[in-house]
């Protein structure tokens, strides 16, 4: 990603939290329930032309669950591991998750989510390998990856259109439980993100 | 206010963590144990002219390791380079002083110098350096911690850095050349 296309999601996120701010002032009266939603995340489709989409289901006034699925090719050398050196993709991402609605069903409301990560991609990289003579040698290959992290997000949601499209903004990280370290192992030990702009349709 | 702060902390957050990352390195540690020879006579006649060899094995031991490493089959390195410290005591400095030797007063009968060619009878890397002593002094001959690399490898295969170590034999020798 280059730094430009790296500045869009910051600069959207911004710009849609001054909109739902303008609109938050408007209206909080309580909303019929609509129990399901699928949202799809503007941000990675922005940046990385990939699909984030995102079921969740709202069974109570306060509490939801849902998975967030991922599929994309997003690494440096991506397409093509002969030139030795890009360290790996993340290929797809799986992620179930709860959250807690501070204000209920209201038409804005804060929330509090828990998730796992289930994801993985291929890496090229050097594996250590015992010979048929009982030798070791090390050998370089593309082999693939499973990761599985916990995280924790926040995120505010506003309801728009007689609260059938929802608008999110959520920030999350997550770090790896098991797996093998990659080029996305960010420092402080966060390996993942649940990040975006939200946009859904509930029914 | 206070909202935006938050939302604008967390958006510099994302931001961050979207930028930051580590990199794998990969550096095994594999040594060699008194893979040079020299047969010091510690006085020499000026014109002579003094070897020493180099041989290691293609298996080599690794630390952390329960087997021996094939270093051949992981780096498919015909050749491995090194360099060694041949130097000359100087009043100047009151040291030792490394000398770099014009080709024909240091040169290796079997090859290029500064590299251990493999040979598949014997499943050993090996190297021969002559020098010829054409001034008078005390010298040093120093093959401590002297590094091993496949230079020339190809992204698919791998780079490995051996070192040398003196373990059973001196690596560091000293002798005279009078005229």
């Amino acid at each position: 990603m280059g730094p430009l296309t790296k500045n869009i999601p910051l600069v959207y996120c911004c710009f849609a939290f001054f909109i739902g701010n303008l609109y938050h002032s408007h209206s909080q009266d309580s909303i019929p329930d609509y129990q399901h939603e699928i949202a799809l995340n503007t941000i990675y489709l922005l940046a990385d032309a990939s699909a984030y989409l995102v079921y969740e289901n709202r069974f109570s006034d306060k509490f939801s669950a849902g998975a967030g699925l991922w599929y994309g090719r997003y690494g440096d050398g991506s397409s093509d591991f002969t030139d030795g050196f890009g360290d790996g993709t993340r290929d797809y991402e799986i992620t179930p998750f709860a959250r807690w609605y501070v204000r209920g069903t209201q038409r804005t409301s804060f929330f509090i989510q828990g998730f796992a990560s289930i994801y993985g991609g291929r890496y090229d990289g050097i594996s250590r390998e015992t010979t048929a003579a009982g030798f070791g040698v090390y050998r370089r290959g593309i082999n693939n990856y499973t990761n599985l992290a916990l995280g924790a997000a926040i995120g505010q949601e506003f309801l728009l259109f007689k609260k059938r499209v929802s608008l999110e903004l959520v920030f999350g990280l997550g770090g790896d439980l098991i797996g093998r370290n990659s080029y996305y192992d960010y420092d402080w030990g966060v390996s993942t993100a649940q990040s975006g702009i939200n946009i859904g349709y509930r029914f | 206010m206070r909202k935006i702060f938050g939302i604008l902390s967390v958006c510099f957050l994302f931001a961050i963590s979207s930028c930051i990352s580590d990199d794998d390195f990969f550096s095994p540690l594999i040594t060699i144990e008194d893979g040079f020879v020299f047969d010091n006579q510690e006085n020499y006649q000026l014109g002579d002219t003094i070897y020493f060899t180099l041989e290691f094995s293609r298996y080599l031991p690794e630390e952390g390791q329960p087997n021996l490493l094939d270093i051949f089959e992981s780096t498919g390195a015909n050749e491995f380079f090194y360099d060694i410290e041949f130097s000359k005591f100087s009043s100047f400095s009151n040291s030792y002083q490394r000398v770099f030797a014009e080709e024909r007063n240091y040169y290796s009968p079997d090859g290029e110098t500064n590299s251990a060619s493999y040979n598949p009878v014997t499943e050993t890397y090996t190297s021969t350096t002559a020098i010829v002593l054409v001034e008078p002094g005390e010298y040093q001959l120093n093959f401590n911690f002297t590094y091993f690399g496949n230079y020339n490898y190809t992204p698919n295969n791998v780079y490995l850095n051996i070192q040398n170590i003196g373990v059973n034999t001196p690596q560091e020798y000293f002798f005279t050349v009078t005229e």
